[in-house]
């Protein structure tokens, strides 16, 4: 402890300085733009002379506007082609083509409008004074991006969590004059009453959520991203996430849109292309209810501006800070070597596999983690390790420091911005009242579920999800969400350390396995095995959470329990609903199709007498999808196309489907006795 | 000895001459004298009066009268420079002196070299100043080491210059010892010998030197003889130098077999044109020959299978005598020339040179008359005796002497580099390299074929004033032209600025003699085109001096252009200008030259201008109002094409006419004739340009490629992109890059790119910019762009040639390598990349 006490000192965590920068090592770049403004008013602000910053400048030829890029789309080679093919096909009416080509363009175009810009901002400018205390930005690489900025395509690759995601990048961007990035949405948003055209507007372009069944569309909209790359002078913007995480992790990330991206890179069209990672951290979600019901199996709704008012209604709570944090760009130069030539050249899968882990795992390093994700993350431990709500502040505040040290040993940035860790653990229950409270001495997690919520909000019953020691499921998902940022980031040291407790050698194979078999809820470190072990390895020494032997690894029985129990409850709920599910496989005897089965392990993991208190979490549809492609991807099942069943059946591969198990039940059980050992302690 | 010349003698002389006349051959008197340093720089470009000075104020201006900005200030051009690399001009970096003559290292040549060469009559030069003066080329790297490094390129500089053939004929051959070479210590010396070529002098009537070739080699001799006396004596010369018995010495001439009781007079020898051609015989003349249809003491019975014939013939043999006799006297039965015999014995071929005993006939066994019979088969193929060149091309003593010095290479390991006119920008000449620079003759003028025939020492500018002073011209302007020579072209696969028009060289190339270390390789026949299987000029053009020495080219002449015009275009943008040229290269109406510059490269142009010239700057302000204002142009992206036309006047209009229509779709206009003058003015001028930036901390150099059309524009922007990044990486502060498209084809241009940086802060601003031009050259291949499209591979570009022509590609140029110079004595290493591993190293 005293260690610990003067390790943070030395960290001097806490002073704040006075025009909203933060006196504190790497933290000092954080700016919060909400204090920034030269402006007397808002109006003033928005209407100001506007000097936008290009992403690409060519200086042999004009920039495109959107109309233009448009018609380079319906000029292409890519046109012409179709053309022939339907000439082939004997369509004389070359016209119905064109209809329906520009059709489905003026459906995906972006348009620009300044006057929408600035009064959006405006709009925007508002709700943000409301509800958030602070935007930060970490001001020195955003400038140093924007004077990069010119010489190629940009791309920023924000994470996305919210639907305030582009919203807010567009805003940052015009706080900065950095041209409003075109950014790929979903075209849901456009069935939005207005705000579909008002996006549009701002520079958003539209993409199907499947486009396989339409070949037309495909190849349309891949010209237009390619002219979009190649002709534009806006940044570009899109998720590689594909969707917002509900979960406060990163999802897999998906491969099609950056192959697109990419294209006119391969074909020379461009000198380079940079993506730039982005980090949107939040305190707290505008959706929280509603991802936690999504999570417990209620659909998504549709996208509605009736349901973005009443996102907008709720509003007048404060929802904390949200931190944007600019990677350093990468070039695609030193990703992709290049041989142009073919008329139809397409990234090689693996580079677009490594490029989009790259950025996953840039998304995670650059996390900006407030006081509410770590006290989260320390509720979360008590409740799994402890089976109890409360906690005295002492213990949360010795926690809290040893989160901080172990964030910043992994080089995350913490911004603390109160001063004093007490304070910051107010601050953290205020930001989201209904979930933790701050009572006398001791700090409550509000789960139980006589909890009375706003009746707007209250959760609708979900199918049977069995909740244990009568929890609210809502809030247990919604403690892990938001525990999650820093469990994506603990995950592999935690799970290197069960793997070391358990086996004294050979411990990277099968760490390897785990990772692998983890990739779907945790697809961080997939690109770089060797340095994912390497950093998690020492993590883990620095922590003082294993030791070195001359045999290998060992791990520390006595010290630093508080952190190993922490590490131990983050990849807990993972381990026993993977071995469920897979102990539930190993009954399963005939091939079966992957609806069939996803509805029988829900089944199964219901009736679970284990269910504990973190079954909402596994009993969700996503995490046992989840468990289901992993498993098939490490061999335990068998993908068939066969001819009497329409689509995919699965088969069991018992030998490796055993193995897995085997290990997770290893893992699992030298965990209970870790933990029923530290509660005797 | 000395008899006075008979009437006869003197008609026969004068008709001599009249032929000479008729022939349109010419000595010509060169721009470039054997002492070049006299006339062009030792360390930079051009001729020594014409340069860029600074004079005080700071004022940049450029000296001398050859150039039409001579004499001028260019204030604009020294605010250009100063804003452009951020240079403190009033601060220079002078180049070293020429080192004195005892700074040079001894020539290492061998002294048979040295005494062969004096016995031929060549020309040559140990001075130290000449030596230096051809161990480079043009490329940065050589000019840089001479300015400020010298003591890196002394020691590299050739042992010999040579200048092969008579008076004002000039062949520049560096050698160096081929060791040393390879050892990396390369040694050169120069070789220049001269000779007084006494013409009408009365004592060349009774005693000449008349050149014999050995075919077998293509070497030639020069024996000397009277013109009466029995040319027994050469018959003697050829058996002893090459050990042979003298009745197997045959001489033809005309394709005549020559007896020995001939002499020059009985044959009608002129000297100045013919040529002896000596060789092994097949048999021995016929005093020699032994009875073989007759069986005697130890003979072999040879029984002859003749094809088509039911008899075997009989012949017999001695066991230690050669075939010869039996080929002669189945020739004789057969009645076809015994070279056209195939002999076969047991399947094998057998040569006419070898003994029954040879070929295991004798067997102990079969002595006597009842020996068994040999089955010796015999049928007949048609083999075809070489001839040696033709002699109605064969050129006068440079051949001889180039094939001479190349014999002597050969026999003695040195090395030999062509040297032409050094303008060579591909790192070709720089030692060890090659290139060649024979004379400046002019052998003869075809004006009914237009066609005319040079020594390869010939400078451009020298040819071109010869042709259109009779109304003709070769149409090959390369911006070198006023220095490079007609070999140079050859070896290098040049481009001249006229191609539209012309043709490049290898439109142009008719026939070349190409000498290398066995034999001369020559295609035959003048006639417009053959199909006689792959066309060895090939090999010759872009050979780059590693296989041997052009000596004698054929080229073809156009008639003067009636009208030459200039023009220029501009455009609003640079994709507006490639997509215009795209269009008139598509509809082949492209003019003599077209060319566009980049925005970059026409604000220098701009700023080249001397002030109030030919506009004044009223002109200039209102012109630029009308740009910006009226054409909504911006100056900081709008470029400029300069146009060159030429023809009659009325094709010339037509021309222009279609031109301008085109232009309008790209949103172009014309920009006047003046602007396209200055355009091309500035071609030649521009080069100077690189002396005075290495006064002031200035490196520039010149790269360029060829790319389909539609990669054109993205090739030029990442190469932009690529040299930007690499000057960050290397911390290069102050650049300027600048590109234009200089020729136009069907499928494709040529683009030329001009890089320039301050080396301020540098340590080694010669790596720096290799290694910035090598990742440029990447960045242009990956774009489809290829490794040159004139300036040739040379070394600097060796390292991508096995990736540009393929691994087999390679192996086939190796092995021609081989089969012609086996001995590396065109040890230029040029093209192949592991002869040159060492040399850059060093660099």
């Amino acid at each position: 402890m005293d260690i610990l006490d003067s390790l943070m000192d030395e960290k001097r965590v806490y002073s704040r300085h006075q025009s909203g920068r933060l006196e504190l090592d790497e933290m000092e770049e954080f700016v919060n733009i909400l204090t920034k403004s030269e402006y007397s008013s808002d109006v003033l602000w928005v209407s100001r002379y506007l000097q936008f910053t290009k992403s690409f400048i060519a200086s042999d030829r004009k920039a495109q506007s959107h109309r233009e890029i448009i018609q380079d789309v319906l000029n292409s080679d890519l046109m012409k082609a179709i053309e022939e093919l339907e000439l082939e096909a004997n369509t004389t009416d070359l016209a119905h083509l064109h209809d329906g080509v520009r059709k489905i363009l003026a459906e995906i175009g972006y348009t620009r409008s300044l006057a929408t810009i600035r009064w959006l901002a405006l709009v925007v400018v508002k709700i943000i004074h409301k509800t958030l205390d602070g935007i930060y930005v970490n001001e020195a690489s955003l400038m140093k991006l924007k004077e990069s900025m010119g010489d190629s395509p940009y791309v920023l690759v924000p994470t996305h969590r919210s639907y305030g995601d582009f919203i807010l990048m567009a805003f940052v961007c015009f706080v900065y004059e950095i041209e409003i990035p075109c950014v790929a949405a979903g075209l849901d948003f456009l069935s939005m009453w207005v705000m579909g055209e008002v996006l549009r507007k701002t520079k958003a372009f539209f993409i199907r959520r499947t486009f396989q069944d339409d070949k037309l569309y495909k190849l349309i909209f891949g010209q237009y991203v390619s002219s979009l790359v190649s002709q534009g002078d806006s940044p570009i913007e899109f998720f590689i996430e594909g969707t917002r995480s509900r979960t406060g992790k990163s999802l897999k990330p998906k491969y099609g849109f950056l192959s697109m991206i990419l294209k006119p890179f391969l074909d020379g069209e461009v000198p380079d292309i940079k993506l730039i990672p982005v980090s949107i951290s939040y305190d707290r979600f505008l959706e929280e209810w509603l991802f936690a019901r999504e999570l417990l199996g209620t659909p998504k709704p549709k996208e509605s501006t009736k349901g973005l008012l009443k996102v907008f209604s709720i509003l007048n709570q404060s929802y904390g800070n949200v931190y944007f944090n600019f990677g350093n760009p990468i070039s695609m130069r030193d990703w992709i070597t290049r041989e142009v030539g073919s008329p139809l050249t397409r990234p090689i899968t693996q580079d677009v596999k490594s490029i989009a882990s790259l950025i996953i795992s840039n998304h995670s390093k650059l996390q900006v983690l407030g006081a509410f994700h770590l006290v989260a993350v320390i509720m979360y431990d008590n409740v799994v390790t402890h089976n109890a709500c409360e906690m005295p502040i002492p213990i949360v505040t010795s926690r809290l420091k040893l989160v901080v040290s172990a964030m910043r040993t992994l080089g995350l940035n913490v911004l603390l911005t109160k001063g004093d860790l007490l304070k910051e653990i107010r601050y953290a229950c205020a930001i989201n009242p209904e979930l933790m409270v701050v009572e006398g001495e001791r700090l409550k997690f509000l789960g139980k579920n006589q909890q009375s919520l706003p009746p707007a909000l209250k959760p609708q019953v979900t199918a049977g999800v069995e909740t244990g020691k009568d929890l609210d499921p809502n809030k247990i998902v919604l403690l892990v969400v938001y525990s999650n940022p820093v469990a994506m980031v603990l995950f592999s040291p935690a799970l290197l350390l069960a793997v070391i407790a358990t086996k004294e050698s050979a411990v990277i194979p099968e760490f390897n396995f785990l990772c692998e078999l983890f990739e779907h809820e945790f697809p961080i470190g997939s690109c770089d095995k060797e340095n994912n072990f390497k950093i998690s390895e020492e993590f883990l020494l620095e922590m003082d959470c294993v030791f070195r032997t001359p045999d290998g690894m060992k791990y520390a029985q006595s010290s630093n329990y508080q952190l190993i129990n922490i590490l131990n409850a983050i990849i807990r709920p993972y381990l026993a609903g993977y071995l469920l599910i897979s102990q539930y496989l190993a009954q399963v005897t005939d091939s079966t199709t992957h609806k069939k089965l996803l509805v029988e392990c829900q089944n199964y993991l219901m009736i679970q007498p284990d269910s504990c208190a973190l079954s909402p979490i596994y009993c969700s549809k996503t995490f046992i999808a989840y468990c289901l492609s992993s498993l098939t991807q490490v061999g335990c099942m068998n993908k068939q196309m066969s001819c009497d069943v329409p689509g995919v059946t699965y088969s069991i591969n018992r030998k490796r489907t055993s193995y897995t198990t085997s290990l997770l039940s290893s893992l699992l059980s030298q965990q209970r006795t870790e933990s029923a050992l530290k509660h005797k302690l | 000895m000395t008899t006075p010349k008979s009437g006869e003698e003197k008609q026969e002389e004068y008709e001599a001459r009249l032929e000479q006349r008729l022939l349109g051959a010419a000595k010509l008197q060169g721009v470039i004298p054997k002492k070049r340093s006299e006339i062009v720089k030792w360390n930079g470009w051009g001729y020594n009066d014409s340069k860029f000075i600074v004079k005080p104020g700071p004022m940049v201006a450029f000296t001398g009268n050859r150039y039409p900005i001579g004499e001028m200030d260019l204030p604009g051009f020294t605010e250009w420079v100063i804003h452009t690399f951020d240079i403190d001009i009033s601060r220079t970096n002078p180049s070293v002196p020429l080192p004195p003559p005892e700074a040079y290292p001894k020539p290492n040549i061998p002294e048979e070299f040295v005494e062969e060469v004096e016995k031929t009559g060549m020309s040559f030069s140990l001075e130290g100043e000449d030596r230096l003066m051809r161990c480079h080329g043009q490329t940065l790297h050589d000019i840089y080491t001479l300015r400020f490094d010298l003591e890196k390129s002394i020691p590299r500089i050739p042992d010999i210059v040579v200048w092969p053939g008579k008076l004002f004929s000039r062949v520049t051959n560096q050698l160096v010892s081929f060791k040393d070479c390879m050892s990396s210590q390369i040694k050169m010396s120069d070789f220049d010998i001269t000779i007084e070529l006494s013409d009408d002098d009365d004592d060349l009537e009774t005693e000449e030197t008349i050149r014999v070739i050995w075919v077998h080699t293509m070497k030639m001799h020069h024996p000397s003889v009277y013109v009466n006396q029995p040319l027994e004596k050469v018959f003697e010369e050829m058996s002893k130098m090459y050990n042979i018995p003298r009745e197997f010495v045959d001489i033809r001439y005309n394709d005549e077999p020559v007896s020995p009781s001939d002499s020059l007079e009985s044959l009608g020898f002129r000297v100045a044109l013919d040529t002896l051609y000596a060789s092994k015989a097949l048999q021995a003349a016929p005093s020699a020959s032994e009875s073989i249809s007759e069986p005697g003491k130890n003979k072999l019975h040879v029984k002859c299978l003749v094809k088509d014939r039911n008899r075997p013939l009989n012949y017999y043999l001695n066991p230690r005598q050669n075939l010869i006799a039996l080929f002669e006297a189945l020739a004789k039965e057969l009645e076809v020339p015994s070279s056209q015999l195939k002999v076969k014995f047991d399947g094998d071929l057998v040569s006419a040179k070898d003994t029954p005993q040879s070929l295991d006939l004798d067997g102990g066994e079969c002595f006597d008359d009842s020996a068994p019979i040999l089955p010796v088969k015999i049928y007949f193929e048609f083999s075809y005796l070489h001839n040696g060149p033709e002699d109605e091309l064969d050129g006068p003593e440079t051949h001889d002497h180039v094939v001479k010095l190349v014999e002597l290479a050969d026999k003695l390991g040195l090395v030999i580099i062509p040297y032409g006119g050094g303008t060579s920008v591909s790192g070709a000449v720089t030692c060890p390299d090659n290139e060649l620079r024979p004379i400046n003759q002019i052998f003869w003028l075809d004006r009914k074929n237009l066609l005319i025939c040079c020594q390869c020492g010939l400078v451009g500018q020298d040819l071109e004033r010869y042709l259109q002073s009779r109304g003709f011209t070769v149409g090959h302007e390369p911006d070198s032209y006023e220095f490079s020579t007609v070999g140079g072209w050859v070896a290098t696969r040049a481009s001249g600025m006229k191609k539209n028009v012309y043709g490049n060289i290898e439109d142009l190339l008719v026939s070349a003699k190409m000498v290398t270390p066995r034999g001369v390789l020559h295609k035959k026949g003048l006639s417009p085109r053959q199909s006689v299987g792959p066309d060895f000029n090939h090999v010759v053009l872009g050979s780059e001096g590693t296989l041997g020495v052009v000596t004698e080219v054929v080229l073809k002449i156009r008639p003067v252009a009636e009208v030459r015009k200039y023009g220029s275009l501009v455009f609003p943008t640079f994709s507006d200008g490639v997509n215009c040229m795209r269009e008139i290269a598509k509809q082949r109406c492209q003019p003599a030259s077209i060319r566009l510059m980049d925005n970059e490269q026409f604000r220098f142009g701009q700023s080249l201008k001397p002030p109030g010239g030919y506009l004044g700057s009223l002109s200039e302000a209102f012109k630029k109002a009308y740009l910006s204002n009226v054409k909504r142009f911006d100056l900081n992206m709008m470029c400029v094409a300069t146009l060159l036309f030429e023809g009659t006047k009325k094709s010339v209009e037509q021309q222009e006419a279609k031109i301008y229509e085109i232009v309008k779709q790209f949103d172009g206009f014309p920009g006047g004739e003046k602007n396209g003058e200055r355009g091309y003015m500035l071609t030649f001028v521009i080069a100077y340009i690189r002396d005075i930036g290495l006064e002031f901390n200035v490196v520039a150099e010149s790269f360029e490629t060829s790319v389909p059309w539609a990669r054109t524009l993205n090739l030029c922007r990442n190469v932009k992109y690529v040299i930007g990044k690499e000057c960050i990486k290397h911390n290069v502060k102050k650049f300027f890059i600048s590109h234009r498209v200089t020729q136009t084809y069907d499928s494709g241009c040529c683009v030329y790119f001009y890089f320039a940086f301050n080396w301020e802060g540098q340590d080694d601003p010669i790596g720096t910019y290799e290694s910035i031009e090598a990742a440029a050259r990447d960045e242009i291949l990956v774009n489809g762009g290829s490794l040159s499209h004139h300036h040739g591979v040379g070394k600097l570009r060796a390292r991508w040639y096995r990736s540009q022509v393929s691994e087999l590609g390679e192996t086939l140029f190796r092995h021609a390598k081989h089969v012609l110079d086996p001995n590396n004595v065109f040890g230029a290493a040029n093209l192949l990349d592991d002869n040159v591993l060492h040399t850059k190293a060093k660099l």
